[in-house]
This record gives C-alpha cells, sequence and structure tokens, in this order.
C-alpha cells in the first residue's frame, strides 16, 4: 500500500505544480491589463460551437447509438479519429478543403463567404475537435438507456420525435450535460486546429502563443493564469452538475 | 375484437404461424423461446409479419406505426419511466384518469417510480396502460418480477381488474396457474403454433395433445391402444386394459392418454370399488414421496410405468403409507382422458 500511495502522491504533486505555477503567477495588475478582445472571442466562439455540436451532435448520437454493425464501426471511427489525430494536423487537412484554394473553400468563395480566417474559421477549427466529445458521451448517454422505456412511449402515442424529447433525452441528460461541458472547455482551449484555420481574430489561445512569441514567459503567463482561473471555474461547475444530474 | 389473420414470421429458430380470433382474455402460454414474445411484438407493431394482418376492431392496423395502433401494453418489469413521478407517467399514457380511482392508486401519484413497491408498480404500469383509452391491453409476464410470496395474491387482484375492463385482453405467461387464474380463455403456443386455443376450463379437461397434457398438469401420460369399444372404452396398455369414458375415438386407435396425480386413488384392502373406478386397479409400490405443504406426491412403480399419486396429508398417514409399501391405486373412468391419436409413423 505504502508504494501505491508513494506512486500517487508524486504525480499528483507533479500536476498540482501547474496551480503552485498559476498562483505564483498570479498579478492582478496584468491581468487586468490585458486585451479583453481574445477572452471575447473565445468564450463567444466556444458558446456558438457548443451549440451547433448540441444541435447536430445529441442527434447524431441517437442515430449512432440506434445503428447496426458494421455502420457503427465505420461511423464511430469517423467521429473518433479527430479525437486521436493532433488538432493541428486536423486542422492542416482541413485548411486543405476549406482554404479558398480548397475545393470547399472555393465553392462558398465564389458565393462570396470564407471558412478560413474568420469567426467561421474558429468555429469550424473547434467544432471538428471538440464535438466528438459531444457526441460520444451523449451516445454512451443513450446506449444506457433501457430501450423498452422508449418503445413504451411510443405505444403510448407519441411519436419517435416526441419519444426522442421527452423520454431518450431526459433518460441521458447525465452523458449529455457533461458531453457540453467537455465539448465547450474544448472549444474554449483549442489551439492547434483554430491555428491552421483562423489564427485572426485571436482566440484566447493564439493570443498565448503570440504574446510567447513576441514576449516570452513573462509576458504569456498572465494569459496561461486566466486559462487556469476559467479551469478553475469549469472544475466547480462539473463538480456541481455532477451532482445535480446524478 | 382482436383478429390475426394468417400471420406469418419468420424467426430464429422457426416460422410463426398464427390465424386467430381474441375475445374477452386470453391467457397466452408457451415455454420460453416459443414465439409469445414475438406475437405481441407483431401485434404492437414492434416487429412486421412477413405476411398476413393485424385486424383490431376490424380496422387494418398492420401497416401502422405502434403509436398509431390504440394498444395498451403492460412490459414485463413494467418499463416505468424513472424521470417521472407516478402521475407524469400515468398522464403520459393518456387523458383517462378515472384508472386512477378503479386502481385506488389516488394515494401514490406523486410519489416516485423509483419509491413504489413491486405491487403498486404493476398497478401503475396498468394504469398508464389503460389511461390512453386502448382497443385492446397486451400484457407481457407481467408477474415475472414479483416474488413466489406475493405472486398469487397479485395474480388474483390482477384477475378481478382484467375483467371489469370491456377491451379484449391478451395475457402473455408460461405459468399454467397463472393462465389458469387469469385466462377465461387459454392458447397453448409452441414452436411458433397456436396448437391449443380455447375456453380454459376446456383446455385444463381435455387437452389435444401430450405438450398441452403435460403442461397443464397431466403428470401421467401413456401410449396405448383402444381395444374395446361400448359405454367406455377398453384400453391396452404396458399394465394391461384401462377403461375411459370418452367416446370420441375408435377400435385400433392408436393413442396418448392421462390422468392427473390428483385423480389417481390409493385404495384400501378389503374396501368395495366406487362403480367408476372399476377394471381401473393396478397395484404397485411406491418408490419415491415428496412432501409440498399438505400434499404428498407420491410415485408409483407398477410392472412397467409409473403413476404419480398426490395424496393429502391426512389420507397419507390414514392409509400408512410410506417408501416401498405396496398399495393399489384406481383411476376413475371419467378422469382417464385420451389425449390424441398417435399417426402412426
Amino acid at each position: 500500500m505504502r508504494l501505491i500511495y508513494s506512486l500517487s502522491a508524486l504525480l499528483l504533486l507533479y500536476l498540482s505544480l501547474l496551480g503552485l505555477s498559476a498562483v505564483l503567477k498570479l498579478s492582478i495588475p496584468s491581468i487586468l491589463s490585458l486585451n479583453l478582445k481574445p477572452v471575447v472571442t473565445s468564450l463567444l466562439t466556444a458558446a456558438i460551437t457548443t451549440l451547433l455540436a448540441s444541435i447536430f451532435g445529441i442527434p447524431l448520437a441517437y442515430y449512432l447509438s440506434n445503428l447496426r454493425e458494421p455502420y457503427k464501426t465505420v461511423v464511430e471511427g469517423v467521429i473518433i479519429t479527430p479525437i486521436i489525430l493532433p488538432p493541428i494536423a486536423s486542422g492542416l487537412l482541413l485548411l486543405s478543403i476549406l482554404s479558398p484554394s480548397g475545393f470547399l473553400g472555393a465553392v462558398t468563395d465564389a458565393l462570396g463567404f470564407r471558412l478560413t480566417m474568420n469567426f467561421a474559421g474558429i468555429i469550424l477549427a473547434q467544432l471538428a475537435v471538440a464535438s466528438p466529445f459531444l457526441i460520444l458521451s451523449a451516445k454512451a448517454g443513450f446506449d444506457s438507456i433501457d430501450r423498452r422505456l422508449e418503445y413504451a412511449s411510443r405505444l403510448m402515442g407519441k411519436s419517435e420525435l416526441k419519444t426522442f424529447l421527452r423520454v431518450s433525452i431526459p433518460l441521458a441528460k447525465k452523458s449529455i450535460v457533461a458531453g457540453i461541458m467537455m465539448c465547450y472547455v474544448r472549444s474554449f482551449g483549442e489551439f492547434g486546429a483554430t491555428f491552421m484555420l483562423a489564427y485572426h481574430p485571436r482566440t484566447l489561445p493564439i493570443e498565448l502563443y503570440m504574446s510567447f512569441l513576441s514576449g516570452g514567459v513573462e509576458k504569456a503567463s498572465s494569459i496561461a493564469v486566466i486559462f487556469w482561473i476559467i479551469a478553475l471555474i469549469f472544475v466547480f461547475l462539473i463538480r456541481k452538475g455532477g451532482d445535480r444530474f446524478a | 375484437m382482436l383478429e390475426l389473420r394468417s400471420i406469418e414470421k419468420k424467426l430464429a429458430n422457426f416460422k410463426l404461424c398464427v390465424d386467430e380470433l381474441f375475445q374477452g382474455i386470453t391467457a397466452v402460454i408457451g415455454p420460453s423461446g416459443s414465439g409469445k414474445s414475438s406475437l405481441l411484438n407483431i401485434i404492437s407493431g414492434l416487429l412486421k409479419p412477413d405476411r398476413g394482418s393485424v385486424i383490431l376492431n376490424g380496422r387494418d392496423i398492420t401497416p401502422l406505426p405502434p403509436e398509431k395502433r390504440r394498444i395498451g401494453y403492460v412490459f414485463q418489469d413494467f418499463a416505468l419511466f424513472p424521470h417521472m413521478s407516478v402521475r407524469e407517467n400515468i398522464e403520459y399514457g393518456g387523458k383517462n384518469l378515472e384508472v386512477v380511482d378503479m386502481l385506488d392508486i389516488g394515494h401514490l401519484l406523486e410519489r416516485k417510480v423509483t419509491e413504489l413497491s413491486i405491487g403498486e408498480k404493476q398497478r401503475i404500469a396498468l394504469a398508464r396502460a389503460l389511461a390512453g383509452d386502448p382497443d385492446i391491453l397486451l400484457l407481457d409476464e407481467p408477474m415475472s418480477s414479483v416474488d413466489e410470496f406475493m405472486r398469487k395474491r397479485l395474480t388474483f387482484e390482477l384477475s378481478a381488474i382484467l375483467r371489469t375492463l370491456e377491451i379484449p385482453v391478451v395475457y402473455v405467461t408460461h405459468s399454467i396457474r397463472e393462465a389458469l387464474i387469469i385466462g377465461e380463455e387459454i392458447a397453448v403456443i409452441k414452436d411458433g403454433r397456436m396448437i391449443q386455443k380455447d375456453r380454459t376450463e376446456k383446455v385444463y379437461e381435455f387437452p389435444e395433445s401430450r405438450f398441452v397434457a403435460e403442461f397443464t398438469g397431466f403428470e401421467n401420460v401413456y401410449n396405448g391402444r383402444i381395444v374395446e369399444k361400448g359405454k367406455s372404452l377398453a384400453i391396452e396398455w404396458a399394465e394391461g386394459i384401462v377403461y375411459s369414458e370418452q367416446s370420441t375415438f375408435k377400435i385400433g386407435d392408436e393413442v396418448v392418454f392421462g390422468i392427473r396425480p390428483e385423480h389417481v386413488m390409493v385404495i384400501r384392502e378389503g374396501k368395495s370399488l366406487v362403480k367408476n373406478l372399476e377394471g381401473n386397479v393396478f397395484s404397485g409400490r411406491i418408490i419415491s414421496r415428496t412432501k409440498a405443504g399438505a400434499i404428498h406426491e407420491v410415485l408409483v412403480k407398477l410392472e412397467k410405468e409409473k403413476v404419480m399419486v398426490y395424496i393429502p396429508d391426512h389420507a397419507y398417514h390414514r392409509l400408512n403409507l410410506d417408501e416401498r409399501v405396496e398399495v393399489s391405486i384406481g383411476f376413475k373412468r371419467n378422469k382417464v382422458r385420451i389425449i390424441e391419436r398417435v399417426s402412426k409413423s
């Protein structure tokens, strides 16, 4: 047992260094002097991404949960790939399609709007990286539902849509909420794919990177501290959410 | 009224073929994997038949999705919505809240589903199924999650409630006890076919196959051949001749006949026989016995065949019975039931 405790303690100590470092770097004046625009950009784009991921991802999760093999494995593969790929690689692959020289980007360009280097680009980058977390979590929730409950609802005269809204979603609520939170957190911190698709307007992670390039650790650390504070808030929210939906 | 018109459905191990009318309360009974659940699934719309139609009150519901069929359904473990209160569960089912009074569940309405006892869950499930004023009520083994201790009482209660309904009821079970209590009719299903469907008393008294006979409690079933036909039929079997009062068979027929263990009499030495035991007495020895409450289940070995006999405790002791004791047993002529003709093959 002592060995187990010692091993645990070492890693835990290392992880808490993040907090310690953030506290050491915490400087109210430098935080207050921060450019707020990237903070707002990140908060806003992550919210829109999460909203879109929910609107499209929850039905997709349900569809996936009901899908038969071998289709299930194929669709699941498509959804898991972006989780496994380094975001920067996902970003590059997307860029080759969505940039004005890519085939999809060329089409939208001709129609008068671009998919890169703007809010749309940020959201598309975040969506690719973060929505799989929501989909997989919601799917796990749908998987755990007793299917006879849905069937019972149908027999009580409720359509498939009504059954989905009033039985399936409420019963999978806990996993869906967890998925939404993960999706938001992941979108908020997204760097790699965003860097490829839209390093402008700057999100907070891009801003951090740019500050680091121009001014080193000293300049960038206050942004890292902001991230740390936001992470703390999320930890609190997730705990609270977990209790509420338990 | 429900009509299953030439329904056919290919299943994993056999083809389900049903062509029957259902009125009143029908207990559909059969062993696991006999097609009972598939039958309910076809009626309720979860399973599409390969052929045939489902007609409910003259309306062809075969192409309709489950929500358009007007079916009340009580699931095996009730499938109440855990995220809704009792009231919400019932109101989800429909607007007819008269069921609340009928089932005496007013005091449960604000409860959580997880706080209910099994008997309460059953009534809520029934209320929910009936709240939508369905055209038919289907119940899928609603007693299977009820423990033995409560099952008898709940079966009686449920039976009384079902008898107040004015819609057809199809009650699926694998328990003959439940089927006998619940069913006005019993339909026995085996390998996807309804091998006998009739009034409950009729199925109980006159099983038409060895399978139904054994299922309904004929523990003593034998092969024989009809050798004489007068007022009674004389059947030749391994132990000689036995008489039955049935008359629908003819001389030379190879038959299966049976007698229930509760209809086998143990005869005391020197006691004169009642008339309908005449010629139906055989001697043997008790080779095993089991006491189940007030009943002794005694296995008597005749020369070749074995006969199961149920004897009440007091009679068992009065007759000084025990293992290895020699006994005479008698079959009342009107209780020897010829079950089916064996097709020669």
